[in-house]
């Protein structure tokens, strides 16, 4: 019975080990999960068990293993920050698959969509008619978000994020290039100045600033 | 990036341990090859009163480092090395020479398969 003990003092180790881990992942741990947040996730839950269910294990082991996991999420958290060719590697970019009221049947096809996926996910925002729609976004947590042909709303587009800019959405959404350039010099910027920039449908540029190192 | 000093700062934290765990274990398997060897060899040239000392030095070299080991090493192999080297000294006759010998060998090898875990090599990795 005093095994129990071990365990207790075992259990509280690695305990604090996955809540010092989980606080230095971020607070986006907690809420929608990217890919690699995920995998992460999934690997310290299964790591921290080990020690847990097997006494002949070391504990340090569980820790050190845990605590590498939480550097390479940070590491990675950084690469996905600073480069945004990293970030569509890792998280993948949001799909357009209802374009202006029409359907893109090779998007589902390569998200793996069905029409059945589609129709329960927009009866879960309350809509039955897929004729509503104007806009549907996969975003890359796997969510849709839609915007209703009545909606007063327009969708902003982000043609510039992080001095870069988004030539897929632009493609996606048929923005020119020259029209993105034109709106910048009339703020005289420069593409590498900006932080975001978004343009709505209805032709209203947002433009913020970088200040600084990020 | 605050970010990437907690990254360093997680690295040496990893680190120190790991190098404390090869460094320990290292010695440990230092230490007691060298006292096993030193048994055999007193056991081969028929000396079993030395043979029993060196077998109880043994003994107590595992005794006093067990406790460290068993914190970067599985339980389960350290023990097995502690049954084997705890039986050495009651072996330390002429009748049971060969059965010290062998009992020899068999925690030779477990010390070596101890430190061989640890090794970063392709087959401890896949």
């Amino acid at each position: 019975m005093i095994i129990l003990i071990v365990s207790l003092f075992r259990t509280l180790i690695l305990f604090i080990t996955v809540m010092i881990g989980v606080r230095l992942m971020g607070k986006r741990q907690i809420g929608d999960m990217s890919p690699n947040e995920l995998v992460v996730t999934i690997l310290v839950s299964q790591i921290a068990t080990i020690p847990l269910q097997d006494m002949n294990q070391p504990v340090i082991n569980g820790v050190v293993s845990i605590f590498f996991l939480v550097v390479m999420e940070l590491v990675l958290s950084v690469l996905i920050m600073k480069f945004g060719t990293f970030r569509k590697v890792v998280n993948g970019a949001p799909a357009i698959i209802i374009k202006q009221g029409k359907l893109d049947q090779k998007a589902m096809e390569r998200l793996r969509i069905t029409v059945d996926d589609l129709q329960e996910e927009l009866r879960q925002q309350q809509v039955f008619d897929i004729e509503e729609v104007y806009f549907g976004i996969v975003e890359t947590d796997g969510k849709l978000s839609i915007m209703l042909k009545n909606d007063s709303n327009s969708v902003a587009v982000p043609v510039i994020c992080d001095g870069a800019y988004q030539t897929d959405f632009m493609n996606k959404m048929g923005i020119d290039l020259l029209e993105v350039e034109q709106r910048l010099a009339e703020r005289r910027l420069k593409r590498e100045e900006v932080f975001l920039m978004t343009l709505d449908s209805k032709g209203k540029a947002t433009v913020i600033k970088k200040e600084g190192k990020i | 990036m605050k970010r990437l000093w907690w990254v360093l700062a997680l690295l040496v934290l990893i680190s120190l341990p790991i190098t404390a765990g090869i460094i320990t274990v290292n010695k440990f398997e230092d230490e007691m090859l060298e006292c096993i060897s030193l048994a055999e060899k007193t056991i081969s040239s028929e000396d079993y009163k030395s043979a029993k000392k060196y077998a109880e030095k043994i003994e107590d070299t595992f005794a006093k480092k067990e406790g460290v080991i068993s914190l970067f090493a599985d339980h389960e192999m350290v023990e097995n090395i502690g049954v084997s080297v705890a039986r050495l000294s009651s072996l330390a006759t002429k009748e049971t020479a060969s059965e010290f010998l062998g009992e020899c060998q068999s925690a030779k090898i477990m010390l070596r398969h101890l430190v061989n875990d640890q090794l970063p090599l392709m087959h401890n990795i896949l």
